[in-house]
């Protein structure tokens, strides 16, 4: 694929990269760009070839997912080295403060972004794929890198577990989560 | 797949945050842009980081040969000192000094040893000057010998000896050539 191509793939799916970085950093804006920017380098340098084995979307979120791994453990790194400077101070202030910023006007949307911070890091990605970015429980796993029952395991407990957390929340702010099971789902 | 009561819940949710997310999502270029101009950035500090690479090499290089010159210029006088040893013997006596040299021999020297440029004398220039000086080797030796002194020459020496070594000369007066004659008392 050449690079004209590649940019034009990226592009085509750059807002759902985008919504998937963020997933995959926690909702942190600045480190979603960051790691996104480093996944559009890592393509165009030809670092990270596209071999075609999957479809273009799910190669990319699987390579924007490995991104922001690696890069959460190196910060993970240099939080542990060094102490934390100023500026990252106030960049971390402003990254959690966007977020904020950005979802006042929704208080349902924040509750459901904070329910979901709560879930474990396979479950909420999983659950992000199929939601979110509509791909399908096997494409969930093969971003994952998962088979497909494990996939399935854990949408299912994600779903459970937001539910719960969601319910809890309502209830906290006198809302009734109506549970309406269909044993016949997925 | 289809969606039960609590995922089409979710999937609302989901959907709304992607709205969001949507509206706040960096344009494409300038994403791709920066990620590029770091390509950029990257390339060219590795031009940069080989291009002082080979600068240090060259310093190096030229150091260590600038040594080296110096190591063999402090040499060249010692092979000078050896090689020039006869000189020393001008002192000696001629007959000493006159020893069997052809003339080419010491016109090569002269060259050899008025050359102003230490650097120009080659390995052969320097294998010349060796071999010199092992030919000047028995010269010297014969020199040392015949300028040996007995340390008790001096006891030998007597207040009548310059009439015992010398000689009548023919270009003498007479007066002279009758301090020679027997029965005569100076």
């Amino acid at each position: 694929m050449e690079i004209a191509e590649l940019r034009d793939e990226l592009e085509k799916h750059h807002t759902a990269s985008f919504g998937w970085a963020l997933s995959c950093c926690r909702r942190d804006r600045i480190e979603a760009e960051e790691v996104l920017q480093t996944v559009y380098l890592k393509i165009l340098e030809g670092k990270a070839r596209f071999g075609g084995e999957a479809t273009f979307r799910t190669w990319l979120f699987a390579v924007i997912r490995k991104t922001a791994a690696g890069e959460h453990r190196n910060r993970l790194l240099r939080k542990l080295k060094f102490a934390v400077s100023p500026e990252q101070v106030r960049q971390t202030g402003s990254a959690e403060e966007e977020p904020a910023n950005a979802l006042e006007r929704s208080e349902t949307r924040l509750r459901f972004q904070h329910a979901l911070g709560r879930l474990p890091r396979r479950q909420r990605e999983v659950l992000h794929l199929v939601f979110y970015e509509d791909l399908t429980l096997r494409e969930a796993g093969e971003v994952m890198g998962v088979s497909i029952g494990s996939a399935r395991q854990h949408y299912e407990r994600g779903k459970k577990r937001l539910r719960k957390y969601l319910g809890q929340t309502e209830t906290d702010y006198g809302v009734n989560w109506k549970r309406t099971e269909n044993p016949r789902a997925v | 797949m289809e969606l039960t009561g609590n995922e089409q819940r979710i999937h609302a949710l989901f959907s709304e945050l992607k709205l969001a997310d949507k509206r706040s999502t960096p344009g494409f270029a300038a994403m791709c842009n920066p990620a590029q101009s770091r390509t950029a950035t990257r390339r060219h500090s590795f031009t940069f980081s080989l291009a002082a690479t080979t600068a240090a090499a060259v310093l190096v290089v030229a150091i260590f040969s600038l040594w080296l010159w110096s190591a063999r210029r402090q040499q060249t006088p010692a092979i000078r000192n050896v090689a020039g040893a006869p000189a020393a013997t001008k002192d000696l006596p001629s007959q000493a000094v006159n020893q069997p040299q052809s003339k080419e021999t010491v016109v090569r020297e002269q060259h050899i040893y008025a050359n102003p440029k230490p650097r120009s004398l080659s390995v052969a220039a320097r294998r010349q000057a060796a071999m010199l000086a092992s030919r000047r080797a028995p010269v010297r030796d014969a020199a040392a010998i015949f300028g040996w002194q007995s340390p008790t020459i001096a006891l030998l020496r007597s207040p009548g000896d310059e009439v015992l070594t010398s000689l009548p000369q023919i270009n003498e007066t007479v007066d002279e050539l009758k301090s020679f004659l027997p029965g005569r008392i100076n």
